[in-house]
């Protein structure tokens, strides 16, 4: 089978417009969170939320092409065209015919969908933007992005809730290592802060009244957030052929699904999901050094994945763990492919980013989850864990990059 | 301004081209219109004349739609139509 490797990377986040920005905040453990910026806001109990403040869509597209794309495609292909941009792939016929795209996505193009139940519901008019349906449809991030970039191979979108960016990778992956493809643009995009998102998501009771701090023994929730990450996933010859720079190697991909609760998690299945990422790769525990956990900082996930990481690496040297969600939020879709980026990202530059926020490390976690800032370590190979609502889990596991 | 005058706004603004440009002789797809440009400049038309082009049925109304001149004759027919002639 064919050896697959990241080769390129692009970001539209809270803690930045581009890759450099993102990776610089997270790495500082610097977070984005700040007060919500709505309309509604004084409608909301929410304060406070992760946002992409600053995005400007007609430094990307005229007016006329913007207002075609909702906010989440917007995210989805400002951060493919950087990511096809860092790679420095030529995409020749050849090329794009065997070019897929792989997105995830949680709730999708809501900002039309709110725009319109507003108009339909609220103002009792029937006449909504002529262009609603492919705005909001589930696949358009995906379709956008293979229509700007010429991509002409396999391209969906897929949705497991917060794993969807974590499941677009790994499938991806397995394409290309079987064959199926030699190169990918595979990420995930969210753009949420809608009234019925926001207001949904509080009905939930899992918001956090100030800020994310997961595994910290304080934690009171998940603070939402938005954005984009795209990878360029490629086969390494391919990659080779063209004297590509290499982030980080994708080793193994694992999902599973509890068939239990729909919003508590089962660590034993998420533990199984880590294992099935790890026989992928050939990796035994021992060999993991660093996982980036799902760690959304509400009581209930942080300690399920603990406890699964803990039984997982039961017999060995535990691995460091560190969750983002501090910095950037939890974008939802786009969330495993966020950490997927910084992850690969972790490898290259070999350093750990730190669990920003948590300052009362939580003993019963029972993890080193390198609360006092980035830690410079020999990394070899790393997993980076999602785990969804739905009972849906996705591992990857990555090594730095060695040919 | 007559329905021709109308039109050329409309499909100016839909361009984002100055409307002097255009004649009842344009050919549309010769100026780029896409398949997009026809779903939102049908909603702007509709919201201007008050008419209704009964989508889908655009099978109703058989003529061509080729140039600016035909978009004018389309939407005379559909103003002819709402207005019971």
């Amino acid at each position: 089978m064919r050896r697959v490797v990241i080769t390129g990377l692009g970001a539209v986040t809270p803690a930045g417009l581009n890759v450099a920005e993102t990776w610089s905040a997270i790495v500082a453990g610097r977070s984005a969170i700040r007060p919500l910026e709505h309309k509604m806001r004084e409608r909301f109990s929410v304060p406070v939320a992760a946002q992409v403040l600053n995005f400007n869509p007609a430094n990307h597209w005229d007016r006329k092409e913007a207002g075609r794309l909702d906010r989440i495609s917007q995210f989805a292909v400002v951060a493919a065209r950087a990511a096809m941009a860092d790679c420095g792939l030529e995409l020749t016929p050849a090329v794009s015919a065997r070019a897929m795209c792989i997105i995830g996505v949680a709730v999708g193009g809501v900002t039309t969908w709110d725009d319109n139940a507003r108009i339909i519901h609220a103002e009792n008019r029937n006449r909504v933007p002529p262009l609603s349906v492919p705005k909001f449809m589930f696949n358009a991030p995906a379709s956008q992005i293979s229509t700007d970039l010429g991509l002409r191979g396999m391209c969906f979108v897929v949705a497991s809730a917060c794993a969807s960016g974590t499941h677009a990778a790994g499938l991806a992956f397995h394409a290309i290592r079987a064959g199926a493809a030699d190169v990918a643009v595979a990420g995930g995009a969210e753009s949420c802060m809608t009234a019925i998102t926001i207001l949904s998501w509080e009905a939930l009771r899992v918001l956090s009244h100030d800020t994310c701090r997961p595994f910290s023994k304080n934690r009171d929730g998940l603070v939402l957030g938005e954005g984009s990450a795209m990878l360029v996933i490629e086969a390494l010859e391919h990659a080779k052929a063209r004297g590509a720079r290499i982030y980080a190697e994708i080793t193994g991909f694992g999902s599973n699904a509890d068939a239990a609760a729909l919003t508590t998690p089962a660590p034993d299945s998420v533990a199984q999901a880590m294992r099935l990422a790890m026989d992928d790769a050939g990796l035994r525990p021992g060999d993991v050094d660093y996982i980036n956990a799902h760690g959304t900082g509400t009581a209930l996930l942080d300690a399920s994945e603990g406890s699964a990481i803990r039984k997982t690496f039961a017999y060995g040297a535990l691995p460091l763990v560190s969750s983002i969600k501090g910095v950037v939020g939890h974008s939802l879709g786009a969330a495993g492919a966020i950490e997927a980026l910084a992850t690969a990202l972790t490898l290259h530059h070999q350093i750990i980013p730190p669990t920003a926020n948590c300052n009362e490390p939580d003993p019963e976690i029972g993890l080193d989850v390198v609360a006092e800032g980035p830690r410079k370590v020999e990394l070899t190979h790393a997993l980076t864990n999602s785990i969804a609502f739905g009972g849906l889990n996705a591992v990857l596991a990555m090594r730095r990059y060695e040919p | 301004m007559s329905i021709l005058e109308d039109v050329i706004v409309i499909i100016g603004n839909q361009l984002d081209r100055n409307p002097a440009e255009f004649n009842a002789e344009t050919d549309l797809a010769d100026e780029g219109f896409t398949s997009l440009d026809t779903v939102e400049v049908t909603f702007e038309l509709e919201q201007k004349f008050r008419i209704n082009f009964k989508y889908n049925a655009n099978e109703a109304y058989g003529g061509e739609r080729r140039t600016v001149g035909d978009i004018v004759k389309m939407v005379q027919h559909f103003i002819t139509q709402r207005d019971g002639g």
